[in-house]
């Protein structure tokens, strides 16, 4: 077992500790015995979750995250381009390029990664979440084109949450399992490594649900889509393979690192009592996090102890990809200081202060124990509660997951006025006169204004370098495969190739769909 | 019993805050009609004369709070309707100048309490557009992965 005393005082620190829960729950040792094979210290993979303005911008910014030490890259796309408008349609107006970058066609998503250093990236993603058949056939081109096949893929195509928690749904519940579940079959079918789909409990948290009803959500969600591709004759493991988990915490150190250990002794158990895959020979969980703490506008810099302790308690927990809040993010998309800021942050934790030589290092203390049981069991019986009210699908229509999140929505807000939780600057230790000390460099960088006319005028000059015939046939084609039940990658890449845009190829889909 | 006609403006997708509004308009005595998601500013007006509203709430969290808000008051005055137009939400502290000043009756920032969203509407239906709060501080945040 691995032993090092590189410390001021020569104190011999274990890897794993012997009889402690990580050596004795078995999704615990699988996951530990797994990352013991190789060194040292035990952190996540280092991801920024980054894109602003046009596809030139980000690319800048991408490659100056990378230099600093980034590892994966998970793209944060507009809202028109998460929703299917390209940026010269009525409603994407003043959205254009402001929550993420503008994203419209397959040209975007190549000049957005081209200075981005594929042999040294860990994994490459974006969000996708209501056409991730669009999203995952960007990347996948992408990386085909650049030759990186041993790029792992990451990402979020999980579209069962939008229609109660974040709000980016384009069609149908059923219609959207159909799209994830293509993407998933297409990268087992292809052996695209990573996850092709991550599933979130981060967004029910945020959304009022609080962590623990949000994780039985999520797992509610994961279920649905294994059923799906069960019933379309894939073994559960190979599913399992492509999946990863996106937990959220956001109030207490040793709760967020209770949801991460104890998010893979609750899978492993539904990998084993659901789908008959005995402990042995499931493979281990893959999973996510973004470091947050409560964050303060009036005072910016003040967030960074504030995430630090977050980036602390996933790692605690065992996070596998991390990303870290900007000390800027309650003001703005976070400027570049910020960016770079939170991936030193997350590598302090991960090299520094000894935060990451011991795999699970609160698994045995009395607090751990105590907490895990409240985790775990309330998280057992609100999947259960989940399931009897008709699963995942059919509790989005009938209103129980809305229900459940408006139930416990404010309880943040509320323990805050009612002075139960302090925050420091806020209800604690007031010093408004001297906020200033605490603003850091944040400013505004872009002109939204020019990144939205320059995102119209490429879409303009894209449309009249095409063939229109090309992409009229591929789009046909998209539109039959839709509504039949053939995987929609294949044809999605095609279109994309053909030029075709993201607003064309989700109209063709939902054609499709209503045929 | 006076109608109002809600919707969220552009496409952000956060309707938390305006189906609250409007279950608590209607507990104060409207009848409030959501057009719901993504509603073009056409679609708003055509609803609000169809529907003989006497005010209009828009709501918009992402970017496009004030020029949506201003394409749906010159709509409605180039049909000859004068329906106050409220709106809330998080834009840019000039976008929320001009949108006032274009004659919005009022705006809502984060954080706005539910009465005084109520009374405002009560108020701009009585011809008194006396209560504008001030813009207040975007404090929300508005992405994450």
């Amino acid at each position: 077992m691995a032993v090092q005393d590189a410390n001021d005082g020569r104190v011999p620190i274990r890897a794993r500790y012997p009889n402690s829960p990580t050596d004795e729950d078995p999704a615990l040792r699988a996951w530990s015995d797994e990352r013991l094979a190789g060194p040292g210290p035990y952190r996540p993979r280092f991801m920024v979750y980054s894109g602003l303005g046009s596809p030139t911008m980000t690319a800048e910014r991408l490659s100056m995250l990378q230099e600093v030490g980034a590892e994966s890259f998970l793209l944060a796309a507009d809202l028109p381009s998460q929703l299917g408008f390209d940026p010269d349609h009525e409603l994407a107006h003043a959205q254009v390029g402001r929550a993420g970058v503008s994203c419209a066609t397959l040209d975007d998503f190549a000049e957005i990664c081209s200075r981005l250093d594929l042999e040294a990236a860990d994994s490459v993603g974006m969000l996708a979440n209501s056409l991730g058949h669009i999203g995952l056939g960007m990347v996948r081109s992408v990386l085909r084109d650049r030759d990186a096949p041993q790029v792992k893929v990451v990402m979020q195509n999980d579209p069962l949450k939008e229609f109660t928690a974040r709000g980016t749904e384009i069609h149908t519940p059923r219609q959207a399992v159909r799209i994830a579940t293509d993407c998933v079959a297409y990268a087992i079918d292809d052996d695209i490594p990573g996850a092709t789909l991550t599933i979130c409990s981060n967004h029910y948290d945020v959304a009022g649900a609080g962590p623990l009803l949000a994780m039985a959500f999520a797992f509610g969600n994961a279920i649905a889509y294994m059923d799906e591709l069960l019933e379309r004759g894939y073994l559960a493991t190979d599913v399992a393979r492509k999946l990863m988990f996106f937990l959220n915490e956001r109030s207490d150190l040793f709760v967020e690192a209770s949801v991460f250990r104890s998010a893979r002794t609750l899978w492993s158990e539904i990998l084993r009592d659901r789908y008959g895959v005995p402990t042995d020979k499931q493979p281990v969980a893959t999973l996510m996090g973004y470091a947050h703490g409560l964050e303060s506008a009036a005072e910016p810099l003040v967030n960074i102890p504030r995430v630090t302790l977050s980036v602390l308690g996933s790692m605690m927990g065992g996070v596998d990809y991390l990303c870290a809040t900007g000390y800027d993010e309650a003001l703005r998309i976070p400027s570049l200081d910020a960016s770079a800021l939170a991936v030193r942050t997350m590598q302090v934790v991960a090299y520094e202060h000894g935060a990451s030589l011991t795999l699970d290092p609160l698994g045995g203390s009395a607090k751990t124990r105590d907490i895990d049981d409240y985790v775990q069991t309330t998280v057992r019986s609100e999947l259960g509660r989940l399931l009897d009210n008709g699963g995942p699908v059919e509790a989005i229509e009938n209103g129980y997951i809305a229900g459940r999140i408006d139930e416990n929505r404010g309880a943040r807000q509320k323990q805050i006025s009612n002075r139960e939780r302090l925050m420091v600057g806020h209800t604690a230790f007031e010093a408004a006169a001297h906020a200033d000390l605490f603003d850091g460099r944040s400013s505004g960088e872009i002109d939204f204004l020019q990144v939205e006319q320059d995102a119209i005028g490429r879409m303009a000059k894209h449309k009249q370098s095409r063939d229109p015939r090309a992409v009229a046939r591929s789009v046909d084609e998209l539109r039959d495969v839709a509504a039949g039940k053939d995987n929609l990658l294949p044809v999605t890449i095609a279109a994309l190739r053909a030029g075709a845009t993201t607003e064309e190829i989700v109209k063709a889909t939902g054609e499709g769909f209503a045929r | 019993m006076k109608r109002i006609v809600l919707a969220k403006l552009g496409l952000d997708g956060h309707d938390v805050g305006v189906r609250l509004i409007g279950k608590h308009l209607m507990e104060n005595g409207f009848e409030v009609i959501y057009l719901g998601k993504r509603v073009s500013t056409n679609l708003i007006v055509q609803a609000a004369l169809q529907e003989d509203a006497a005010a209009i709430g828009l709501s918009c969290l992402s970017g496009g709070l004030g020029y949506f808000a201003t394409r749906t008051l010159d709509s409605l005055n180039e049909q000859g309707a004068d329906i106050p137009v409220l709106a809330g939400g998080i834009d840019e502290p000039a976008e929320l100048e001009k949108m006032l000043q274009a004659g919005v009756g009022a705006y809502f920032g984060p954080g706005t309490p539910i009465e005084d969203i109520v009374r405002a509407f009560e108020d701009a239906i009585a011809d008194d557009c006396s209560v504008t709060p001030l813009p207040q501080p975007a404090s929300t945040r508005r992405r994450t992965p």
